[in-house]
């Protein structure tokens, strides 16, 4: 009785794994945050700037680094290193900006993210993405975390990037100061 | 797994598109419909239900235009409803359509119930959620006979089709997939399918907006006409526009428009040949037709949009009696007093065309104040002139003021979107151009020849801004125009007798702030005439005139546009104000404050909503929704106000939504743009002018002025300002009436500077907005208002 549930509790996981893989596979561009890879689905990217200057934005969050001129248009700069809690970096010649494109309540927003480096594009097959796992009761809330792609040895986790900054938190930006 | 939290309409690829697809299906959606569609039908909607909610408050506050507003507006949006089958929300907007015609007593509650529920409803299909109320529920509180049957039950003739209606788009509704459910199904509609080709509507469309523009000219020669007296001119324009739509509707064949058109063309000639003026009941006849054909046409639109059968229209045969009567040269019915200047030139120009003696037409001045007439009329009735005489002088008035009227020029019709992008990529050419002009590279070429095309470079990227700039720009003529219509409504309305004064109609504004501006202005008009002008017995009493004066005009002053809305009414009352402020709790008992300070009260929150105020100081109803869609365009507004003579308020806004005058002040390493309209002065302090109370609160002294001084780098946290006040530099700023200075380290320049509005709807305390600035960087544009707030926020808690 007790395998017999058992194994249909695997199955029924190994269903869900292989549905997720199969939502989740395509092409994903990676990059560096200190050791680890992300990925975030090519269709969200929009380009790749190199470090321009950036404008501080007073009274905000740290990892709002600020805001940037992009062809006349004013992006907002999300520092993904602060966002995740980690220590600040200084810029290095591999540091560039992603400019990701999502939607924020109901708006499409046009945001850049700073990272250490570009990895490259890569195909994901639904056979090498993994569910989340469980990141432990009191860890912090990772369900930006879409799934954990294995190539090799490494491992991307792959993000949902409306959800690294969500409208909470962009609310929160605009009452920091309150 | 679950969805991505992206917009769930958000056109879908792949594998998502038919999950969206099929969930639309399940809403009961025809499977015709695309995501695309359903999002554009929400946006619209979403936006149309605001204005919904503002014209049903409008029509329980009396509103007539607001009515026929509201009428259009939910048959527009029945309409598209019913274009993308949405059967339930088709019937609400037919409820309520026959809910605002029935008029039962508790009307208004029921259309905002209604609207509630639309709004909630259309959030959930946003989300591709089911209503949360079935749709019945609200059409049944629609349709219900009020309490008071007597008056106000539905005749059974439109009750009728509204259940017929009702069970058909039940049927429609049960069966999920079921085709279309056509709005021309609907009997009420009183259409079948009419099966225009694609080239009909195209040029249905053109007739449309073409007789759109030219009702509006129309209404714009009548309001000349009542104010200057009709002309030989004014007469053809009308007849022109009329005769132009009757070609039009006879070869589209819309019999009502026609029908319409052509009686009020036979009125129109005999006016021409001068057997009949138009004046008085005339006119209002003609305006009665201009905006019964406006309606016509808008109801031509809807059924072309939805593909059925011109409607008929049950009032307009009752229209067409009352023209011909007027044609077969019987009075109209109730003759109106049209408004009319007192004090006019006009007597002067019967001095020399009727040869009158000044003694008479000063003897008729002081006798019209008793008999209310028109000067002329007053002479009429004394036989002094006879008709013929004053209505050459009055034409001659009217070509003396038609110099000032704009002639109709030669336009181009362009897509916004194009004038739109155009505009966007000449601000784009601005900004590389001047980051190209400074770049230390091109700074230090000495070549003459090259600085020369430089220079030239640079006048004209600045020139092709200025035409960029005016191409979105147009004359505040028709939202003056509404609001001289709007004086007058609500004269009528209120019995007090005003006339409305314009002037500067021909001020040009940013297209988008002329649309925003007529809300604020609506409810200024409103203000003056319930509450500023006083009634007739309290103005006799005082020696005023009995005829009040609303004065609306607009100016240039310095790089910004005012526009000034004045009454000669009673003016604010300051103790009134002060003690509901004090009873409110706004200012501490004690304080002493400036008229500017105490008439700024009036915009607090919260203040206008107190009826009591309204009684006392007579004022305030929804300043605070003036304040801030004022403020919203960056503008300012002030009041100036002397008890007895009056009360102006005066508006002053960028010349664009796009571009404003800024100073740019440095901070420590960083720089900032000040709005220029909201700085009043910069100064270099010295010693003497500064104090500092508790080692904190700092003060300034300006020529015996006492203002608190903030620092620019303590409120955004900025590293390595200068410290000492003597070293650096004061901006003073004011907002809402109040002064303050802001410390910065040294002032830059001044220039203009394109705003961009932060993505993401992110906001940042105290910063409007972000400029480009011609180095490049991106500068924040400093919120002079929300520091303002916070500052006298922060003061009243310390004081109370």
């Amino acid at each position: 009785m007790a395998s017999e549930n058992a194994a249909s509790d695997e199955a029924k996981a190994e269903a869900r794994t292989a549905e997720l893989g199969a939502g989740l596979a395509g092409k994903y561009m990676t990059f560096k945050l200190a050791r680890e890879e992300y990925g975030l689905g090519i269709l969200k990217v929009r380009e790749i700037i190199g470090l321009p200057e950036i404008t501080r934005a007073p009274r905000t969050p740290d990892f709002l680094r600020g805001v940037i001129n992009l062809r006349g248009k004013v992006i907002a700069v999300i520092d993904l290193r602060l966002k995740f809690g980690m220590s600040k970096l200084d810029p290095t010649d591999q540091t560039v900006i992603i400019l990701v494109q999502y939607a924020l309540a109901g708006q499409d927003v046009t945001m850049g993210i700073l990272v250490d480096e570009v990895v490259e594009v890569m195909d994901l097959q639904a056979s090498q993405i993994e569910p989340p796992p469980a990141f432990g009761a009191g860890a912090i809330d990772a369900d930006f975390v879409l799934g954990v792609g294995k190539v090799d040895k490494r491992v991307i986790f792959l993000l949902d990037i409306g959800k690294v900054l969500t409208t909470d938190e962009v609310k929160k930006l605009a009452g920091a100061s309150a | 797994m679950a969805e991505p939290t992206k917009n769930p309409l958000q056109a879908g690829t792949g594998e998502q598109g038919t999950s969206v697809a099929e969930k639309l299906v399940a809403l009961g959606l025809p499977e015709w419909v695309e995501p695309e569609m359903l999002q554009e039908f929400l946006a619209t909607q979403t936006g149309a239900l605001e204005d919904v909610e503002r014209e049903i408050l409008e029509v329980e506050g009396g509103s007539e235009e607001g009515l026929a507003e509201l009428k259009r507006r939910l048959h527009t949006m029945k309409g598209e409803a019913g274009a993308i089958g949405l059967c339930g929300l088709e019937r609400v907007f037919h409820a309520m359509e026959d809910c605002l015609a029935a008029a039962p007593p508790d009307r208004s509650d029921r259309l905002l119930e209604a609207k509630d529920w639309l709004a909630s409803t259309l959030a959930s299909l946003a989300k591709l959620a089911p209503p949360e109320s079935p749709a019945d529920k609200v059409v049944a509180l629609l349709t219900s006979v009020p309490p008071a049957a007597d008056t106000a039950a539905p005749d059974p003739a439109t009750a009728d089709p509204a259940t017929a209606d009702t069970a058909a788009a039940g049927a429609a509704t049960a069966g999920a997939a079921a085709p279309a459910p056509g709005a021309a199904d609907l009997p009420s509609k009183g259409g079948a399918r009419a099966h225009r080709d694609p080239e009909t509507v195209a040029m249905l469309g053109e007739f449309i907006v073409e007789s759109d523009e030219g009702l509006g000219s129309a209404e714009q020669l009548l309001m000349n006409v009542e104010h200057d007296g009709p002309s030989p001119e004014s007469t053809n324009g009308l007849f022109r526009i009329v005769h132009n739509i009757k070609g039009g509707s006879g070869f589209y064949n819309v019999p009502d428009v026609t029908a319409l058109a052509h009686r009020t063309e036979t009125l129109l000639d005999l006016l021409r040949d001068g057997v009949m003026e138009l004046r008085g009941a005339v006119l209002d006849l003609v305006l009665d037709a201009v905006d019964h054909l406006r309606q016509l046409l808008s109801a031509v639109r809807d059924a072309v949009d939805r593909d059925v059968e011109f409607p008929a229209s049950p009032e307009v045969p009752q229209l067409l009696a009352r023209l011909q009567a007027a044609i077969d040269g019987e009075p109209p019915p109730p003759a109106e007093l049209p408004a009319f200047r007192p004090g006019t030139q006009l007597g002067e120009i019967l001095e020399t065309i009727a040869a009158v003696p000044p003694s008479r037409t000063a003897a008729a001045a002081v006798a019209q104040k008793v008999s209310g007439l028109r000067l002329g009329e007053e002479l009429v009735a004394q036989g002094d002139v006879r008709p013929k005489q004053l209505v050459q002088a009055l034409r001659a008035q009217a070509e003396a003021n038609r110099a000032s009227t704009a002639r109709i020029r030669g336009t181009v019709k362009v897509d916004l979107e194009r004038v739109d992008s155009l505009v966007e990529m000449i601000g784009e050419l601005v900004i590389v151009q001047s980051m190209v002009v400074n770049a230390p590279e091109m700074q230090a070429i000495t070549s003459h020849r090259t600085r020369n095309y430089l220079g030239h470079l640079t006048k004209i990227v600045r020139d092709l801004q200025g035409v960029g700039m005016h191409m979105r720009m147009v004359p505040l003529r028709a939202v003056f125009q509404k609001m001289a219509r709007l004086v007058r409504d609500l004269s009528h309305k209120s019995g007090k007798e005003v006339q409305v004064a314009l002037s500067g109609e021909g001020t040009e504004m940013d297209r988008s702030m002329v649309e925003q501006i007529g809300d604020p202005l609506v409810h200024m008009i409103r203000n003056a005439v319930d509450h500023g002008i006083e009634p007739a017995a309290e103005r006799a009493a005082a020696g005023k005139p009995p005829v009040a004066t609303v004065r609306l005009s607009a100016f240039h002053e310095g790089g910004s546009i005012a526009i000034e809305i004045g009454d000669d009414g009673g003016g604010l009352r300051r103790d009134a104000i002060l003690a509901k402020a004090r009873a409110q709790g706004l200012i501490s008992g004690n304080q002493e404050l400036s008229d500017d300070a105490v008439f700024s009260l009036i915009f607090a929150p919260g203040f206008s909503t107190a009826k009591q105020i309204t009684e006392l100081s007579g004022r305030g109803v929804g300043m605070d929704v003036v304040k801030r869609s004022i403020e919203a365009m960056r503008g300012r507004i002030s009041i100036a106000s002397a008890p007895g003579r009056g009360t102006t308020f005066k508006i002053l806004l960028p010349l664009t939504l796009a571009i404003i005058d800024g100073m740019l002040v440095s901070c420590g390493e960083e720089r900032y743009i000040i709005p220029t309209l909201s700085v009043v002065e910069s100064i270099k302090p010295d010693a003497s002018m500064l104090f500092c109370a508790a080692n904190r609160a700092e003060v300034l002294n300006i020529r015996g002025q006492i203002l608190t001084l903030l620092r620019l780098d303590r409120l955004f946290d900025i590293p390595g300002a200068k410290s000492d006040p003597v070293e650096a530099l004061v901006v003073i700023l004011e907002s809402g009436g109040r002064r303050f200075g802001l410390l910065v380290d040294n002032v830059l320049s001044q220039q203009q500077v394109v705003i961009k509005s932060l993505d993401a709807g992110i906001q940042i305390p105290f910063v409007s907005g972000a400029a480009i600035l011609p180095d490049g960087k991106v500068g924040m544009i400093v919120n002079v208002e929300e520091i303002g707030d916070e500052w006298w926020r922060r003061e009243q808690l310390h004081s109370c």
